[in-house]
């Protein structure tokens, strides 16, 4: 129980902390200022406490596939907000409005999916009493576990010279992006919304994903061991998409200091 | 602000907390498999007993209460000796030494075969998650406490993170400390070598800087007299020729204009170098504000009687620390401004004395006073505002800017505000009430 809890509880908080994390040091990259997060967390907080409210009804929903249906569509949702955000954030000076307004939606759908998930199975597996000391302590190592990780890796995109400092943010988020595609395409597989597929390769000798840099691969670039064509297809169908943006995003700050 | 030992607090506490936190992980693996060999071992030794025990003729024999979890059934040639009451009457698993895993009852069980020599067979089992649930309860004892002593770990952090950058707050604390005029290198005994460098390059600059001002000094003072002494001559020279022109000739009287402005200026420019508070040493003493302001004001009279404008000096002694001279050059300025500025007949009120306990000076006009949007600027050098720029009033846009110096040597504040006579501006000057050191 211990164990389980870990690794459920790290899973979602691994890929929360670093998305947090990438999109701090980008806000302090364009001195953005943090109200963004702050208006994010009491969001999310509601949005946690509607989801575990309302799971029955969601589990319920669409022939019993309502969950991951819902939490694979909170995950394309971060993705597509952070297309925007690429752009905006690589483009000139201003809309800072605008990137205010994203990255709290984007945040907020990732706590909601990433604790969604933590509360229930903590609600869920702490009434057992005589497992509740196991779980608690397994959900306050992975949460440590996961939250230190992402503060380091805040930490490792601060301490980038300044040339790389916004390419850095900006491909870690592309890569966050791609990751909860992937994320979100295996999710539909297990309800049988997208067509399960043999997989191209099967690299769980080499790297399991229930290791540790297995989980934070995960978290980071949607590591799966054993992806099928139409994950791989995505995922780098995800990652040239993100590059569009940052290039158009960049193509758009030439322009204006060209105007200028 | 960022602040380095927030930083570098959160940095090493995530640090921290990862490293340990892993390597609890893997000693909670590791512990585990310990624990899962000696509840084994611990199975093979009950085996060990019961066959022992296994000596009886008589077949499908059972034994009453046991022990929750733990099961036993001794065969022979596949036929049931004797079981304890909770077992299956099946065989619990293979008739085959060694350890397995097993369901039935409704729960997963290991179990473990062990021959008794031809053909009977001693079989035991426990449930796997009773085991799991007691090596794991034993191996979250030496898990929680890391987790409850995390933040003492924080806090020992922050302590010595702390006391590592408290020569960065002693180098901080010197610099602060020192006086706006006191450019001496620092004295920091036996650097840390991460703070010699920059020690070494503050002292650098102070050096460089205390030489600039050094030859900014000079400056001032030898332009004072190369630039006053031409423009004597020339005053004398002009005044000669006015008795050999006509009267009333229009080209005498602009070239005295001229000269008058030249002069003016001069002086402005070596008062605004003269009171900057980093070239001057400041000659501090108790005066009586008020006093000072009667002998300022009287010496200007006849320039406001000239205009028809009425002054009037209102207040009462009110001593403070501070430069008489300097403090003479701000009243003058801001008289200077006050009587250009306001239309002849007009009225300018100073007030010298006490006010709310902090000595205070004030001289208000009945001029066209100054847009509170522009009030910030007037203190720049060689600002002067638009409307009034107009106006034919002759100046050079310095005497605020050296009212400005005067106020910061003094660690004084002052103030544009709405004159309290019908129109204009009051400037106001609250000096500290305590005594000044510079």
């Amino acid at each position: 129980m211990f164990l389980n809890s870990v690794v459920i509880v790290l899973r979602e908080v691994l890929e929360a902390a670093v998305l947090v994390s990438a999109l701090l040091a980008l806000a302090r990259r364009i001195h953005l200022g943090q109200r963004w997060l702050w208006l994010a967390l009491p969001l999310a907080a509601v949005g946690v406490a509607l989801y575990a409210s309302f799971l029955a009804v969601i589990t319920d929903a669409l022939d019993g596939a309502g969950q991951e249906v819902l939490n694979a569509s909170l995950q394309a949702g971060v993705y597509l907000l952070l297309l925007p955000i690429l752009v905006l954030a690589c483009s000139a000076e201003g809309r800072r409005q605008w990137l205010t307004v994203l990255m709290t939606l984007a945040i907020t759908c990732a706590i909601v999916r990433e604790c969604a998930e933590i509360h229930i199975y903590v609600r869920a597996f702490a009434a057992l009493g005589e497992h509740a000391a196991a779980v608690w302590a397994g959900s306050a190592l992975g949460m440590g576990i996961g939250i230190s990780a992402g503060v380091l890796v805040y930490g490792a995109l601060r301490a980038m010279p300044q040339r790389w400092a916004l390419p850095g943010c900006c491909a870690t988020l592309a890569l966050i992006g791609a990751g909860m595609i992937m994320q979100a395409t295996m999710l539909l597989e297990q309800v049988d919304w997208l067509p399960d597929q043999s997989p191209l390769w099967d690299s769980s000798a080499l790297l399991s994903e229930q290791s540790f840099v297995g989980e934070l691969l995960y978290a980071v670039l949607g590591y799966e061991a054993t992806p099928g064509p139409l994950q791989v297809s995505l995922y780098l169908g995800c990652l040239l998409l993100a590059g569009i943006a940052l290039w158009w995003g960049r193509m758009g700050r030439v322009k204006h200091a060209v105007q200028d | 602000m960022k602040s380095i030992r927030r930083s570098l607090v959160t940095m090493l506490v995530a640090a921290f907390t990862l490293v340990s936190f892993v390597a609890a992980l893997n000693g909670y693996r590791a512990s585990m498999d310990k624990a899962e060999a000696l509840l084994d071992a611990q199975l093979q030794y009950s085996a060990e007993i019961l066959v022992g025990l296994g000596g009886s003729e008589s077949r499908g024999q059972t034994l009453g209460g046991g022990v929750e979890g733990f099961v036993f059934q001794i065969w022979d040639a596949e036929h049931p000796v004797l079981r304890s009451a909770a077992a299956p009457e099946l065989p619990i698993t293979a008739f085959e030494e060694g350890y397995r895993y097993a369901n039935f009852g409704g729960f997963r069980w290991r179990t473990l075969t062990v021959s008794m020599g031809g053909q009977r067979w001693g079989m035991v089992a426990e449930r796997a998650d009773v085991r799991h649930t007691l090596a794991e309860s034993v191996v979250l004892e030496s898990v929680i406490p890391l987790l409850l002593w995390l933040p003492v770990a924080a806090l020992l952090i922050w302590v010595l993170v702390g006391w590592g950058l408290a020569p960065l707050r002693e180098l901080s604390a010197q610099i602060n400390r020192k006086a706006s005029d006191d450019l001496a290198p620092l004295d920091y005994a036996d650097p840390p070598a991460e703070l010699h460098q920059v020690i070494s390059s503050t002292n650098g600059l102070l050096l460089r800087l205390a030489a600039a001002l050094q030859r900014e000094k000079h400056f001032a003072s030898h332009a004072a007299h190369e630039l006053r002494t031409p423009i004597s001559a020339l005053k004398i020279h002009l005044h000669n020729l006015e008795s050999e022109v006509p009267a009333g000739s229009s080209a005498l009287q602009h070239a005295n204009e001229g000269i008058e402005r030249m002069h003016h200026l001069v002086e402005q420019l070596l008062d605004l170098a003269r009171t900057q508070p980093e070239l001057i040493t400041a000659n501090f003493h108790t005066i009586d504000l008020h006093t000072l302001a009667q002998r300022v004001t009287a010496e200007l009279w006849p320039a406001f009687e000239a205009r028809q404008q009425s002054l009037s000096l209102q207040g009462e002694p009110a001593t403070m620390q501070g430069d008489e001279t300097m403090l003479a050059i701000l009243l003058r300025n801001l008289l200077d401004n006050a009587r250009k500025y306001t239309p002849a007949g007009g009225e300018i009120t100073v007030f010298a004395g006490d006010r709310d306990g902090t000595p205070t000076l004030e001289v208000a006009d009945s001029g066209p006073g100054i847009p509170s949007g522009e009030r910030q600027r007037v203190f720049e050098r060689f600002y002067r505002v638009g409307a009034r720029a107009g106006e034919d009033v002759s100046g050079a846009g310095l005497g605020l800017a050296i009212t400005q110096h005067i106020v910061q040597l003094h660690g004084a504040q002052v103030q544009l505000a709405d004159s309290p006579l019908d129109s204009g501006l009051a400037v106001v000057v609250r000096f500290p009430n305590t005594a000044v050191s510079v």
